[in-house]
């Protein structure tokens, strides 16, 4: 008897025994790719399958092992989990049939899989579970596996880089369980649930174990989400991973942990209590100061994926600013913002990473007049580019459309200039990009276009672009409901 | 039945469909690919003209998407002024095209002109067709980026330069206008263009709201100071592109703004809030510099750029001064202006065409060697100047008679010291091709033809508009102009 | 007085703290990469040792059910504990295998000179 409601804890069930049993079939390759393949293909059924029961009746509560709160795990699957982990999904399958079908980046294929596998299983729990102490847990199996795919390259620079990521990393994982454990210390729960109803109480007989649990957490979520100031491992960490790895990396990774310090913030100390810190003013500061920075440091990068990497920098800044603003019309921003630019990233780094290999060319200042002999390519690469910098008609648009709307909504007009004035400086980085390639002359005249095989997820993403740019309208009830659940 | 009232979709639509069929069909024929350039602004123009009966009995026909791009949604409409400058925008948009048919024989880079051609009237026809702020801003901007690749055509150092100051402004012009339409968004709650404006008060954000419609159309329009990006991008682009970007890509900034001032604020916001003072002071501006500095150019593109510039300033004129005879004399000269550059854009491609020379001070003779040409370069140019009784002499007339309307003698003083203006540096040309100086450089015999048909008959179709519209009224546009100049000041409540 | 008796009943979150900046101050300051993992392990013991401290009732026996015990510590933050050592191990092997591999690639562990060597390769 199968209910839908084990389809949440299946899904990270399945992903992790996957990812133990593909190293197995390292002799048999095809066989481990089918089931890697297989696997992120029944991860989006489940995934769709949980989506559909949350609209229809609700919040989905599971208790794991049959354990209940407080003393059990519970995965609380309410919209945001369901959307979130709809997005992993399917942004994850397109990345793994890419990575099967791309050529080889990494020696140890079957190895590289089941990190790949062990990463997605923590980010889908990270999203879903109710327990704090277990979303460390998932944390720290996510942040390893993150590090991992990004030395699995072997290069000099992808073990350095990869090594940085790892101490900064750890860094954030101890500043986040320091927050746990002040906040047990003032609760005695660990389920998220219960230590809100705990909080309301004992938070104003101890504001500043609070106060400290809080700067703990947006240090340590700061850390591993790359939040200005505290994104330095992030440009060399996204940039020398393989291609595959970075797109994970920009589109999903970085995005988990602000979707984790988000529920944080209304499942565990509720938005009453976030308001009253000032947590809000630093975040919008923070906010801004990353997205202005991020879009600066792009400007001046010749490397094609350092720039990207950049850009995520300026990115992660939209989302943190629209879930500041606390308006309904910003969270749903920033909400669309955690689809929109896991595709658009996506489908830059993909396309990017498939230039690269092609032509070996890795900087701007290469690839004259490329897009010539990589037509198909480079249409995809110009659609993501337009995309990030907002033209209407495409995705790109719809989220910073809402955000701007919430900063009006807020009151805070500034805020809606500054979005606009990044959509300049993205403009100004992403374009010189294209103008060159599409303009001049190249090289080498023998450069291919990769295979049909690893131009369909291109081109799945690139039509994503332009359908959620014109007709965002199917997403839009569980947007609305997940910026709800925030906002109430 | 049901095509009819999709007519300006479709009229948006044809377009776009084209530039994929182009784009898919052009490297097997040639023809074919010329055929469809030519074919997309007349299937346009025969849609758009299909309407022609249902808005003059008074009726806007609208056609609503909400479900494309909550909340704001998409729709389409066609008035007596988008009737009008839509007519024009596929009518010259379908003589260009014939005429690029022939010119770009010598150029490079064919099979990207083409697709981007009729992709950038996909975006120029959305402008005009739109029925609410969005719908415009999102063609805007389609019209804007593809409008980029036919400026860099050249490819030269150039070029590229030129493209670059296009795009920056280009999308700094884009945001403004984002920000602008958001804010009207918040406070009204709609975007859809209504008779007599629907922002009630001029609130600080509405105010701030006006800035950024009139920095991003006004970037588009070439507006003193947001003009600098036009004498360097006009001249670089192909001939029958320069005819496009200065004869009808711009009206589409003004164009903007007529529906920002009247469909969305209403002309009595506007005059309470004193922002009609400051479209007037940048009227001024514009009208006199442009015309100014128009005249110091040798280059012919560039001055014909420059001329552009100054022709702007008038519509914007027509707008401010929030009178009626204004508003017909400013859509009129929409109208003209639109034929009369493309026909000197066209006619000077002509010249560049068949002799290369592309300074003034190098056209001599060119009368004898090519005469229906240097006749029609003739008409148009006495046109701007303003001589009646071609249509140039129409829109100045009324713009004047709107300046008296509103109790202002310096603005007919303006007009007329700009048509002075335009003869400094329109008629040395005249002279010194049509009749010659003593320098004899130029040929002397007319070699037949003088030039290609496909060229020559736009040009001739063009002139023959000049100067005949205004000797037949029956021709109605002067009439249309008149309909929609009354209906964009009736205030419905 | 009133000072040095808290500071003397929470003792243990005390040396946890100071534990803990002398990991962070470590990790952040000093160049060699084996004293910066050593620094990291040092800081998540501090947590440890918080977490644990959390979880002591004075006078509290083992949690263990035997007859004619009454006060237990609390057993909860133990069993995190455990996961979280088994975390930081897993972490401190990982963090090896790269230092080991980077000696291969750079010759050195002194992260100052790493960055150097990358700067001039750096194309």
């Amino acid at each position: 008897m199968f209910s839908v409601n084990h389809a949440p804890v299946l899904i990270v069930v399945m992903l992790l025994t996957a990812g133990f049993i593909v190293p197995l079939l390292g002799k048999k390759m095809a066989l481990g790719r089918i089931l890697f393949l297989s696997v992120g293909l029944v991860v989006v059924v489940l995934s769709l399958l949980t989506t559909f029961a949350v609209l229809e009746s609700g919040t989905i509560v599971y208790a794991v092992g049959g354990w209940p709160a407080p003393h059990g795990i519970e995965l609380v699957v309410d919209a945001f989990a369901a959307y979130s982990s709809l997005v992993i999904s399917v942004i994850s399958l397109i990345i793994y049939w890419f990575v099967v079908f791309a050529p080889r980046e990494v020696k140890h294929e079957a190895g590289y899989y089941a990190l790949i596998l062990l990463l997605s299983a923590a980010m889908h729990g990270i999203v879903m579970t109710g327990d704090i102490f277990n979303l460390f847990v998932f944390v720290e199996i996510s942040s390893l596996a993150a590090v991992a795919i990004i030395a699995v390259k072997g290069t000099k620079e992808s073990i350095e880089a990869s090594f940085r990521y790892l101490m900064l990393s750890a860094l954030g994982s101890g500043g986040m369980l320091f927050g746990i454990a002040l906040l047990f210390m003032i609760t005695g729960q660990l389920s998220m649930e219960y230590m809100r109803v705990a909080l309301s109480t004992t938070a104003g007989q101890y504001p500043l174990n609070l106060l400290t649990a809080l700067g703990f957490m947006v240090i340590g979520f700061g850390i591993k989400s790359a939040l200005f100031p505290l994104h330095i491992w992030l440009p060399d960490a996204h940039a020398n991973a393989p291609t595959g790895s970075s797109a994970l990396l920009s589109g999903l990774v970085v995005k988990v942990y602000i979707i984790a310090f988000m529920r944080i913030a209304y499942m565990t100390l509720g938005m009453d209590l976030f308001y009253i810190l000032p947590l809000r003013q630093i975040l919008l500061v923070l906010a801004s100061l990353s997205i202005l920075a991020g879009s600066v440091f792009a400007i001046v990068q010749d490397n094609i994926k350092r720039l990207l990497a950049f850009s995520t920098v300026a990115q992660v800044g939209y989302i943190f600013l629209g879930f500041s603003l606390l308006t309904e019309r910003a969270v749903e921003g920033a909400i669309w913002h955690i689809l929109i630019h896991a595709i658009m990233k996506t489908l830059l780094f993909l396309a990017v990473g498939v230039v690269i290999h092609q032509s070996g060319y890795k900087k701007i200042s290469q690839i004259h007049g490329l897009a010539r002999r990589m037509p198909f390519t480079f249409a995809c690469i110009t659609l993501g580019a337009l995309s990030m910098v907002g033209i209407p008609g495409t995705a790109g648009f719809i989220s910073k459309l809402y955000l701007a709307l919430g900063a009006l909504d807020a009151g805070q007009a500034i805020f809606a200039v500054l979005i606009l004035a990044s959509s300049l400086l993205s403009a100004i980085y992403y374009f010189p990009l294209i103008i060159t390639a599409y303009f001049g002359h190249d090289a080498l005249p023998n450069i291919k276009e990769p295979s049909l095989a690893v131009r369909l997820p291109l081109a799945v993403l690139s039509l994503a672009i332009l359908f959620y740019g014109l007709m965002p309208s199917m997403l839009l009830p569980l947007v609305r409901q997940t910026a709800l659940l925030i906002t109430r | 039945m049901n095509l009819l009232l999709q007519s300006p979709v479709l009229a948006v639509v044809i377009p776009l469909l084209f530039f994929v069929v182009i784009y898919m069909v052009e490297r097997r024929s040639w023809r074919l690919r010329n055929a469809l350039a030519v074919l997309a602004p007349l299937a346009s123009f025969v849609l758009l003209a299909s309407n022609y009966t249902r808005v003059l009995a008074g009726e806007t026909v609208l056609v609503e998407f909400p479900a494309i791009l909550p909340p704001l949604g998409m729709s389409f409409s066609v008035d007596y002024l988008s009737l009008l400058v839509g007519l024009v925008v596929a009518g010259v948009w379908f003589l260009v095209a014939v005429y690029s048919t022939e010119y770009m024989v010598k150029e490079h880079a064919k099979n990207r002109y083409y697709p981007f051609f009729t992709l950038t009237l996909a975006g120029t026809l959305g402008v005009i067709l739109s029925g609410d702020l969005f719908t415009l801003f999102l063609f805007f901007e389609l019209m804007s980026l593809s409008a980029y690749v036919l400026v860099v055509h050249e490819e030269t150092p150039e070029a590229m330069r030129a493209g670059y100051k296009y795009l920056v402004l280009t999308i700094i012009g884009g945001l403004a206008l984002f920000f602008a339409i958001i804010a009207v968004f918040e406070i009204a709650g709609t975007v859809s263009f209504t008779a007599g404006g629907f922002v009630a008060e001029a609130s600080g954000l509405a105010v701030l709201a006006f800035y950024g419609f009139l920095l991003g159309f006004g970037i588009k329009a070439g507006i003193v100071p947001l003009h600098v990006w036009l004498p360097e991008a006009h001249p670089v682009a192909p001939s029958p592109a320069s005819a496009l970007l200065s004869g009808i890509m711009l009206k589409t900034g003004v164009y903007g703004l007529i529906r920002v001032v009247f469909n969305v604020f209403g002309s009595e916001v506007v005059r309470a809030a004193g922002l009609d003072v400051i479209m007037l002071v940048l009227a001024a501006v514009t009208i006199f510099l442009g015309s100014a500095v128009a005249i110091a150019q040798d280059d012919i593109k560039r001055r014909l750029a420059y001329s552009s510039v100054g022709q702007m300033g008038y519509i914007l004129l027509g707008i401010g001064l929030l009178q009626e005879r204004a508003l017909i004399g400013a859509i009129f000269h929409i109208f003209a202006h639109a034929i009369m550059k493309a026909t000197l854009f066209l006619t000077a491609g002509a010249i560049i065409y068949k002799t290369g020379k592309r300074r003034v001070s190098e056209w001599c003779n060119l009368g004898r060697a090519m005469p229906l040409t240097m006749v029609c370069f003739t008409m148009a140019a006495l046109s701007m100047i303003g001589i009646p009784p071609m249509v140039g002499f129409v829109s100045k007339w009324e713009l004047a008679l709107g300046s008296l309307d509103a109790g202002s003698w310096g603005f007919v003083l303006l007009l007329l010291l700009s048509s002075l203006m335009n003869f400094i540096y329109y008629f040395p040309v005249i002279q010194s091709t049509l009749f010659g100086s003593q320098h004899g450089k130029g040929e002397s015999t007319a070699t037949k033809p003088e030039l290609p048909i496909a060229m020559l008959a736009p040009i001739v179709v063009m002139t023959l508009v000049i100067v005949f519209v205004d000797l037949f009224p029956q021709s109605g546009v002067l009439d249309l102009a008149k309909r929609a100049a009354a209906a964009l000041f009736l205030v419905v409540k | 007085m009133e000072l040095l008796e808290r500071l003397y009943t929470n003792i243990y979150y005390l040396v946890a703290v100071v534990l803990f900046v002398i990991g962070f101050h470590t990790m952040l300051t000093h160049k060699n990469l084996l004293k910066k993992l050593m620094a990291l392990n040092i800081m998540d013991t501090a947590i440890f040792l918080f977490f644990v401290a959390i979880g002591y009732r004075s006078g509290g026996q083992a949690p263990i059910l035997l007859p004619g015990v009454e006060k237990f510590v609390n057993p909860v933050p133990s069993a995190l504990i455990l996961t979280g050592i088994v975390i930081s191990v897993s972490f401190t092997a990982f963090a090896l295998a790269l230092v080991v591999l980077l000696y291969k690639h750079y010759g050195t562990l002194d992260s100052d000179e790493i960055i150097a060597i990358r700067g001039k390769k750096h194309v």
